[in-house]
């Protein structure tokens, strides 16, 4: 029974995973299953066959995103079929294309080429000097900004995940740069993401725009629920603002924080459930104001759903 | 500046304690002083973070995360002892902490 407003939230792809959770939630082994046949049957190759044994570790960034995208995939349709349906739904980095499959606005074999049209439109631009991303947490906004412009780095604050909790992309050795002046600064926690494109900065527009015309075949339809934007936090609703949203995605900052507040503004008292490999955003939620409801998908079953 | 008492010692003894036993999954008796957080409880930086929030808001804290950090760069942090001894500094003297150091 839902009692309370359910958001869904997709996560980008982690780092690393050792035993994937999930294989013992009732229906959710079934559907990944059946969601991994489709993408093998489209074309996709290197897909891991025992998933849900021993580790799993993301040496591969597209094949890391695909089976992310999957897994993401497979705990919407398990909550659905279990008639939990999300009020708004988000897609937190890349995990904007299984935000799109959940609500219904892509199907889910054109949610993998628009993985695949993202990656390989982003790469060209981005591998000479070497692209990526980090996480920094413990200095403002202000502090950052002020390291990059000092340094003249060439890198961004691409998304605020909570108060004095950044992610920043751009040239790798300027990345490492801003990593070790940030620790003498007084950053508590810096570390680097398993990504080899700047993703979310303006560095990678050229490739949004490539994205754009690669995509532009690929059909979408309304939504049956409002996916919010982490960019401005609109609520999107229509084909169009749906397509346009997965190219700005690609190298305009995000503000997660800022997203987080906005729901939990319009919806109070909303439980967040991260539908996919966990990537730590319940802890993160830990920062914000508001001592917001935030559950991993396996404790989301564990507490609160009586699967069949 | 705080007035550090026996029983704030101890209250912050106990919500360390309790909470490194709930966040790492570890037996709360298993825990003591030497106990090194990354190696032998699998802890992290991030819970580092997260227990300076709770304490930040337990006794009403002005103090900056990077003051916190600069301090910590100084004196790392390996064991729950230690962690115990800077939250007590951090408690004590918020914002002032790097006065310590001159």
């Amino acid at each position: 029974m839902q009692e309370t407003p359910i958001i869904f939230v997709f996560p980008a792809s982690p780092n690393e995973l050792t035993d994937p959770p999930g294989k013992n939630i009732p229906g959710f082994g079934d559907h990944f299953q059946t969601l991994l046949n489709t993408a093998l049957k489209s074309g996709l190759t290197g897909l891991p066959h025992n998933f849900f044994t021993g580790t799993f570790l993301t040496q591969d960034e597209l094949l890391t995103q695909f089976i992310s995208y999957i897994y993401s995939c497979a705990v919407s349709e398990t909550l659905r079929s279990n008639n939990f349906t999300p009020v708004v739904s988000a897609g937190y980095s890349m995990g904007i294309y299984a935000a799109l499959f959940d609500a219904g606005s892509v199907t889910f074999t054109d949610g993998i080429e628009l993985i695949r049209c993202a990656y390989h439109s982003l790469a060209p631009v981005s591998r000479d000097p070497g692209s990526g991303m980090i996480t920094v947490i413990g200095l403002s906004r202000d502090d950052l900004g002020y390291l990059i412009k000092q340094q003249k780095l060439r890198c961004r604050i691409i998304n605020e995940n909570a108060p004095f909790s950044f992610s920043l992309s751009g040239r790798s050795s300027d990345l490492r740069i801003l990593a070790d002046t940030a620790r003498n600064e007084g950053a508590l926690h810096v570390r680097f993401l398993g990504v080899s494109l700047p993703y979310h900065a303006a560095f990678a527009e050229t490739g949004a725009r490539k994205f754009m015309e690669e995509t532009a075949g690929i059909p979408f339809v309304r939504p049956a629920n409002p996916v919010i934007s982490l960019i401005d936090q609109s609520l999107l609703t229509d084909p169009e603002s749906m397509r346009a949203e997965t190219v700005r995605n690609l190298f305009t900052p995000l503000n997660w924080h800022h997203t987080m507040l906005k729901i939990h503004e319009l919806h109070p008292g909303c439980r967040f459930v991260e539908c996919g490999l966990p990537t730590g955003l319940p802890k993160n939620a830990k920062f914000v104001a508001g001592d917001l409801r935030f559950y991993s998908f396996q404790d989301f079953c564990g507490n609160e759903l009586m699967l069949s | 500046m705080a007035l550090i008492t026996d029983k704030t010692r101890d209250e912050v003894r106990e919500i360390v304690f309790d909470f490194f036993a709930e966040e790492c999954e570890v037996d709360k008796q298993t825990i003591h002083d030497g106990t090194n957080i990354i190696k032998d409880i699998d802890g992290d930086s991030l819970m580092f973070l997260e227990l300076i929030e709770i304490f930040k808001k337990k006794y009403n804290l002005d103090i900056e995360l990077k003051v916190i950090g600069k301090y910590a760069v100084k004196h790392p942090v390996t064991t729950i002892g230690q962690l115990i001894d800077m939250q007590m500094l951090i408690i004590e003297h918020e914002n002032h902490l790097l006065e310590l150091e001159r």
